[in-house]
């Protein structure tokens, strides 16, 4: 697993780092800073994202409740 | 040669830049890394290709599993109440004398296999190896991105999959067996199922189907929030929406499917759990007498309840397994027709049509259960207009050969036969999308061989095209044409064998469900036969699969190297990368300037324009004959 195996191989060991990009301790190429284009960064559309999963979920949770609730006969 | 600098003025570590022909191993470069113990590189890797084969690997596995249940269940359709040839004892002592009594199939292993073949296929095979597998090897690489927006979320997201299949495995080993409620799992019926003498009461089938379930779905909702942010954050400069490769749009839609419509489905799994675990009564309706006596949980639930969560899910994923594949054949056709798809725009807005309709058909799977008639208009129209996006696709792929100067490689074989089979599956759903027609269809054979015609000739005709395509990408080396010629075509005819019969055999009446396969029904007595041509040919396509697992294995080691990082002579951003890619894939800053698909540009000096490329060297204009 050292180094010199690893560098003697010859592979599968370069990348690159743009100035948007850096490592977070564990080798993942990481995007700090915020995409022109969209005006975000990664963690804020991934939330929003993972909101939209939770909404679903609960959505129905709550919809499924409410439907057993009203045409309950007891 | 002197240093090269990028756009900064920082020295760049090597000279062989993107789109150079030069491949890794040669090129030789390592520049500051962090060094990886094997376990963090090949097992608990946050590398977006690593975590592409763990799940492309682990799905092929999962669907060679699931085709072995098939096989064995084929030999009980055509010969019920005959031992099982060769693994008759295994079966006997896997699964005990009560389920294999001298190697005989019970119904209640046939159940079994067959609820655990739907299951496994759909949620732990095609849709994991196409979504997932593909999706997280080829997606950043076709953005110019360095890995995934989310490494270690893309990692969690592929253990607890993993895991969702370790628990659906260890069910066949649990008393009474794996779950036996069809891959739908309607209760009251699941309910009820592996409950009370001799069932644990954790540790049964449908329980453990369960919780199964709630690992994978987990699974797929981590890596649908990871792909979508990658593709809308991790765009290279200058990769616009209009000039992804289809493929990126097709995985995006996908990933919207997965995100919107998995959830329910956990919520209804989770509310099935706690029926039998905690004995409420989600799903379970008043006066429910099983077995002679009344169920005793307290009633009040809705059986049609968990059709509708369930179903909500269920039609999205047949375009979840259909949309990767049609972007894989989208790039197979450009490439090896050497021309831009045919209406770009029209295939990329017709995915997203078929995305958004997707949500709203989810009750044509329902009409026996008594609906309105106007719900039932609703369904009905909605599921009749979304052939209208899918027949444009399938028309942008088949005006795209023309004119083209196709090369017929094995991916291209895979694409082309793609495009018959997805037109088959379509066509034969449409009697199924009307209510009247469906009343006597419905739960017989024909739907087996309409669902089947897209979950698996179809889908699996794109990832054999992805598979052939992109291996050179993922290994370095190019997988054997001739033998993967012979794979296409035992697949091919075999496919058909299995899938068409059944179509005849439902229109006979034959219903899905029969232990005997129809062998003890006078109705079903002049189709029977058919019984023999689907099951020898289900045997023959697995003999055909053994070329491709030999190639395979053969090629990673022994195949024929590619000579240059772009053997294909493709155009997008994957092919950029050395070969096979680093961790951080690209040696430097990657600009994309062009559309996806330029191929054959008039004047031109090479048949193909790559995406990374900023200047091509023109030879003269043609003039127009007539100017």
């Amino acid at each position: 697993m050292g180094a010199g195996r690893k560098q003697s191989r010859g592979t599968k060991t370069f990348l690159c780092i743009t100035e948007n990009e850096s490592r977070d301790g564990t080798g993942n190429p990481v995007r700090h800073t915020t995409q022109p284009d969209t005006r975000s960064y990664n963690a804020k559309i991934g939330i929003w994202v993972c909101l939209a999963a939770e909404f679903m979920l609960f959505c129905r949770l709550f919809s499924a409740n409410i439907f057993l609730r009203m045409r309950a006969t007891h | 040669m002197p240093q090269e600098k990028n756009e900064h003025g920082d020295p760049m570590e090597g000279s062989q830049g993107v789109g150079s022909t030069v491949t890794a191993r040669e090129s030789g470069h390592h520049e500051h890394q962090v060094e990886l113990s094997w376990w963090r590189r090949y097992v608990f890797s946050t590398d977006h290709k690593m975590i592409g084969i763990q799940y492309m690997i682990t799905a092929l596995f999962v669907t060679l599993f699931a085709f072995g249940l098939m096989v064995v269940m084929r030999w009980q359709l055509s010969y019920p109440g005959k031992p099982v040839p060769v693994i008759g004892p295994l079966l006997t002592a896997v699964f005990g004398a009560n389920m294999a009594p001298g190697g005989v199939m019970t119904p209640n292993l046939y159940n079994s296999f067959g609820a655990m073949h739907g299951t496994m296929m759909i949620f732990m095979a095609v849709v994991p190896a196409l979504f997932a597998g593909f999706g997280n090897f080829i997606v950043p690489l076709q953005l110019g991105a360095p890995d995934m927006a989310f490494p270690r979320l893309n990692m969690a997201s592929f253990w607890s999959y993993f895991v969702g299949v370790v628990i659906m495995l260890v069910s066949f080993l649990v008393p009474g067996g794996a779950a036996k409620s069809g891959w739908t799992s309607y209760p009251p019926l699941a309910d009820i199922a592996d409950t009370g003498m001799g069932f644990e009461p954790i540790l049964n089938g449908q329980t453990l189907w369960l919780i199964g379930m709630v690992f994978n779905i987990t699974g797929s909702l981590l890596g649908s929030i990871n792909i979508i942010a990658t593709i809308i954050q991790l765009r290279a400069p200058g990769l616009e929406w209009m000039r992804l490769p289809v493929f990126v749009w097709s995985e995006l839609v996908t990933a919207f499917l997965l995100l919107l419509a998995f959830p329910p489905l956990e919520s209804a799994a989770i509310l099935q759990l706690m029926d039998r675990l905690f004995g409420t009564s989600f799903f379970s309706p008043d006066g429910l007498v099983v077995g002679g006596r009344p169920w005793p949980a307290s009633g009040g639930g809705s059986a049609l309840l968990w059709q509708h969560l369930f179903w909500f899910l269920g039609h999205p994923e047949v375009y979840v397994t259909i949309l990767p594949s049609m972007g894989i054949v989208g790039e197979v056709f450009a490439n090896n027709t050497r021309k831009p798809l045919w209406s770009y725009k029209m295939f990329v807005y017709s995915m997203l049509a078929i995305g958004f309709i997707s949500l709203l058909v989810w009750a044509h799977h329902m009409y026996m259960t008594g609906m309105g008639q106007s719900v039932s208009i609703f369904f009905q129209v909605f599921t009749i207009m979304i052939s209208i996006p899918s027949i444009i696709l399938g028309t942008v792929l088949l005006l795209s050969l023309w004119g083209g100067s196709i090369r017929f490689s094995a991916p291209m074989l895979f694409a082309l036969a793609w495009l018959p089979m997805f037109g088959i599956g379509g066509l034969t759903g449409l009697p199924l999308g009307y209510s009247a027609s469906d009343m006597v269809l419905h739960d017989t054979y024909y739907v087996i061989g309409h669902f089947h015609y897209m979950m698996a000739p179809a889908a699996l005709m794109g990832l054999f095209a992805g598979m052939y395509y992109w291996f050179p990408k993922a290994t370095g080396r190019m997988l054997n044409e001739f033998w993967g010629k012979v794979h296409f075509w035992m697949t091919i005819i075999f496919f058909n064998g299995i899938f068409f019969p059944m179509l005849i055999q439902g229109y006979a009446g034959v219903h899905r469900r029969w232990y005997d396969g129809g062998a003890g029904w006078q109705m079903a007595q002049p189709v029977l036969w058919l019984n023999h041509v689907m099951s020898i040919s289900a045997w023959i396509l697995a003999l055909g699969q053994i070329p491709f697992i030999i190639n395979f294995f053969w090629s990673i080691w022994r195949g024929k190297k590619v000579e240059s990082d772009n053997p294909w002579q493709a155009t997008t951003l994957e092919w950029a990368t050395p070969t096979p890619p680093g961790h951080g894939n690209f040696l430097h800053p990657v600009e994309v300037y062009r559309d996806a698909y330029e191929y054959s540009v008039p004047g031109a000096s090479r048949d193909f324009l790559p995406q990374w490329e900023r200047e091509e060297s023109r030879v003269a204009e043609p003039k127009l004959s007539s100017a």
